[in-house]
């Protein structure tokens, strides 16, 4: 806080209530300037932790808009994910695309196919709607084990020479998790957000009230498969190559899914907790793959049985001090 | 034509063993309108657990079903009892989410302590065909067969003649008014789960045998598992004969149309265009 606005602020009470959202968008400040600077100041191994903590955190954003804020839970987004990757690696086997249009194109695809499948899937209420994206997910699996255009079960190879050093891929990452935040932020913050979250309390009511449900749902769901893709082609590159199994894998889906719910669904600082907590995770059992996600599982039930605001509820209901500067930094979400 | 009615009575072999493979989440869901996410997790700790128990000790699986049949209840009834039951007040997302955690753990579980390579249940008699005439059948699928007509009819009277059967209906039908009756929905939650989760028990036994799983395999057999419950219509134990008699037809006519390597594909989209075009089931009612 500058030293000009503390002697202009009136005495008492209300210095504190002007002091607690300038240290929540201070800290968010220091933040992205460390994130920007990372590779300089971070080693190898850290920078690629951050590199996937932010592929995460645009995943997580992904689907809390969707599942969060929508109440449409998704268990099958794999499925966009994977076809951002297939797609983008495609392009730049059959097209020699550039890069940059190759990852946009990847999360193209997966938006248009979340066209294609909404006029089905969106027929479908509650639990019917997440077991149809699971179908969807798997049978996008099999399509591309069985088709030979996609190399069956072996998949394809990314082209060497597209692949950029260590330190571009992090920017991109850096840049996907920046589009991915702000745009689902200003849905949220938009008459589409409110719209998602009135059909997320009662689709039937929001109907009455006017609201187009079909629009905002088409529109929170090509948002959120468009940043999969994105995320999905992305990581294609990282990987070198793409193939079924791991990447319409389930665990990719479990893995939104836990740190969305862990971290406080349909809130917008939420994921956030999620992502560090599931990097954290990965980092202290690197070894152990499996007891990663069985930990996750665990805290996804702990968390549904006492805590269904998430941990990021959790804490802004918490009295005292902490509480109150979660609830007035991040003013939006909930 | 021959091959097309081999393949046609293939397909009504292996919809029985896709009846009994989806018996116990036809009940829970019909009883409490939940689809248990967990459900293909039951059925492989089903046949990790007879699997383990023939090559541990040599018990051939179907006297194992003595223990597996109990704790697999034992462990539905505690999951619906302590966890699942306190959740339905948060409404449908909750209890749905919550399996889904219990799943992960499953899987990963099972990764750990049985790593991810592919099992069978063999035995002496596991491969073994039986010459119908026209083809030759897996003595296993016959075995399959059999159990769903068994296991349906079980069911069937179990829940019609038994005073507790009839609880368990009644708790289905108006949970408000069953509680007003005197009836325990929640033991009565309970003991539906632990009943789904004893009859998975058969049915892992089942997938042991007749197929191989892996532990990330739970979900291919939740969606085959949930496409038999929409076909034949929600909460009805005849329904899920008469569907799992169609997914096995379609998928084994399908295969026989389009190649083995799209025949689960067919079954998904097959599921997709029913529940697109007929949600109630092939055999239900709006």
């Amino acid at each position: 806080m500058d030293s000009n606005e503390a002697a202009l602020a009136p005495a008492g009470p209300r210095v504190g209530q002007r002091l607690r959202p300038r240290l929540g968008s201070l800290l968010l400040v220091l933040a992205v300037l460390f994130l920007l600077a990372a590779p300089q100041v971070v080693s190898r191994y850290g920078v690629f932790l951050l590199f996937t903590g932010l592929l995460y955190l645009a995943l997580a954003y992904s689907w809390n808009l969707v599942g969060g804020y929508c109440g449409l839970v998704s268990l099958g987004h794999a499925a966009f994910l994977g076809a951002g990757a297939y797609t983008s690696t495609l392009l730049l086997i059959h097209l020699s695309l550039p890069l940059p249009l190759a990852l946009l194109g990847g999360a193209t695809a997966a938006a248009v196919l979340s066209v294609i499948v909404s006029p089905p899937l969106f027929r479908l209420r509650g639990i019917y709607f997440t077991v149809g994206t699971l179908a969807l997910a798997e049978a996008l699996r099999l399509w591309m084990i069985a088709w030979p255009v996609t190399g069956g079960a072996q998949g394809l190879t990314v082209p060497h020479e597209v692949v950029p050093d260590r330190v571009a891929m992090y920017y991109t990452a850096l840049l996907v998790a920046a589009v991915a935040v702000a745009i689902v932020v200003l849905t949220v913050r938009s008459k589409i957000g409110m719209a998602l979250r009135a059909i997320r309390d009662n689709e039937d009511a929001a109907c009455n009230l006017g609201v187009s449900s079909r629009k905002a749902k088409l529109t929170a769901l090509v948002l959120s498969s468009f940043i999969a893709g994105l995320v999905g082609a992305v990581w294609s590159v990282e990987l070198g190559r793409v193939e079924p199994y791991s990447m319409f894998n389930l665990t990719w889906t479990i893995l939104m899914v836990n740190m969305v719910i862990i971290g406080g669904s349909g809130t917008l600082g939420g994921p956030v907790v999620g992502v560090v907590f599931v990097v954290a995770l990965s980092h202290y059992l690197a070894d152990y793959a499996s007891l990663q996600v069985l930990i996750t599982g665990l805290l996804v039930i702990a968390v549904v049985l006492f805590a269904p605001g998430g941990v990021w509820g959790a804490l802004r209901r918490a009295p005292g001090w902490g509480g109150r500067l979660l609830a007035r930094a991040r003013g939006g979400g909930d | 034509m021959d091959a097309w009615l081999a393949a046609t009575i293939s397909g009504i072999l292996l919809g029985g063993f896709y009846v009994v493979s989806a018996l116990g989440l036809s009940l829970v869901f019909g009883v409490m309108r939940l689809v248990n996410i967990a459900h293909g997790e039951l059925l492989l700790l089903g046949a990790y657990l007879s699997s383990v128990l023939l090559t541990t000790y040599g018990v051939d699986p179907f006297l194992g079903l003595l223990v597996t049949i109990p704790l697999l209840f034992a462990l539905g009834y505690a999951m619906q009892g302590l966890v699942l039951n306190r959740l339905f007040v948060h409404g449908t997302e909750a209890p749905m989410l919550a399996a889904f955690g219990f799943s992960v753990v499953a899987q990963n579980l099972y990764t750990l302590t049985w790593t991810g390579n592919a099992r069978s249940i063999k035995t002496s008699y596991s491969d073994r065909a039986i010459d119908l005439g026209l083809m030759h059948a897996p003595q296993m699928l016959l075995v399959a067969f059999a159990a769903a007509l068994l296991l349906v009819l079980g069911l069937h009277l179990f829940l019609q003649r038994t005073m507790t059967g009839k609880a368990i209906r009644a708790a289905a039908q108006s949970p408000q008014t069953a509680e007003v009756m005197g009836i325990n929905v929640k033991r009565i939650y309970a003991l539906t789960y632990g009943i789904g989760a004893a009859i998975a028990a058969v049915g892992g036994l089942l997938v042991g045998m007749v197929f191989s799983f892996v532990p990330s395999g739970g979900v291919l057999y939740l969606l085959k598992g949930f496409i038999v419950v929409v076909l034949g219509g929600m909460g009805s134990v005849g329904g899920t004969l008469a569907g799992g008699l169609v997914l096995g037809l379609s998928e084994s006519l399908g295969a026989k149309a389009f190649g083995t390597g799209y025949k689960d594909l067919v079954a998904l989209l097959v599921f997709l265009l029913v529940l697109t075009l007929r949600p109630q089931g092939l055999f239900g009612r709006k």
